[in-house]
């Protein structure tokens, strides 16, 4: 199954924070690591069809202190999303592969 | 022990929230019984709170930590808790749109919308303390405009997906 760019993101995001990625933190690390702020929104959006298609499992935290007691939402990824995100990684490095930059000096 | 100042060297210095401050010079003789602890660690949007009260603005320059440590030493001691009293004192009020918030709930599904406004405000509650109050709600508006596109996209996709399984079973019944 094909992935967005942004998905390939949520989804490294998630294998990387595990078993801390949350909103924030999800949007922090992509944040830190590609230079690009995606909305809460956006996040949400496609971590909700992500879940939808099997690739993350959502759960809700204990009540938290730093937020007066509400509950975090939490994502983990699942075999078939590795499954999909190692697929969607292997194409591009198949495609990147062997790759003459124009112009570049290498 | 740590250190709060003006410059990557002093930055560097810095210790953590609660510790002590070795040294510290207000350029606008701040009074700092009326100051409380924003920044106490090397984060990065220290520099701005330290900014904000123009910390230890050192007479000599340090060119080595080993003087470095000198000039602190002669310095006076204030606890830290105390200094950022003044750089939180902005803060008190820092409460997001109550506008936008409406706004990112009525285009999220409602079974999201509550986790999705709260990261907001904890992200909105941060930036407010590092970087002040205009910045964090710049930077909420414009994370609420930029979310409701997705959210109404999703929706809209949603409500036509069960349309078509709608149309055709519609079409079913019909044959």
């Amino acid at each position: 199954m094909e992935l967005t760019s942004l998905e390939q993101q949520l989804l490294l995001a998630v294998l990387g924070l595990h078993p801390n990625a949350y909103g924030v933190s999800i949007q922090e690390h992509i944040k830190d690591r590609t230079g690009r702020e995606p909305s809460t929104g956006s996040i949400y959006a496609s971590l909700d069809r992500l879940e939808e298609k099997g690739f993350v499992r959502s759960r809700q935290s204990e009540p938290t202190k730093e937020r007066g007691g509400k509950r975090k939402l939490y994502f983990t990824i699942t075999a078939p999303g590795q499954h999909a995100l190692r697929q969607s990684l292997q194409a591009i490095d198949s495609l990147s592969h062997g790759l003459r930059w124009k112009g570049a000096a290498i | 022990m740590g250190f709060v100042g003006r410059g990557r060297r002093y930055e560097q210095k810095a210790g953590k929230k609660g510790d002590k401050v070795l040294a510290i010079q207000c350029k606008y003789r701040a009074d700092l019984s009326n100051m409380k602890v924003l920044y106490t660690s090397n984060h990065s949007g220290m520099s701005r709170a330290v900014d904000f009260i123009m910390l230890a603005h050192h007479g000599k320059r340090s060119n080595s930590a080993e003087n470095l440590k000198t000039h602190v030493i002669a310095e006076r001691q204030y606890d830290i808790d105390l200094i950022a009293k003044i750089v939180g004192a902005k803060d008190e009020n820092c409460s997001p749109s109550g506008l936008a918030e409406f706004l990112l709930m009525l285009f999220a599904p409602k079974c999201r919308a509550e986790y999705m406004v709260d990261d907001q405000r904890e992200q909105f509650a941060r930036k407010c303390r590092e970087f002040g109050r205009d910045y964090a709600v710049r930077w909420y508006w414009r994370d609420t405009l930029h979310s409701i596109w997705p959210q109404l996209r999703r929706a809209i996709g949603r409500t036509l997906k069960w349309g078509v399984v709608i149309a055709a079973m519609k079409r079913l019944a019909g044959l």
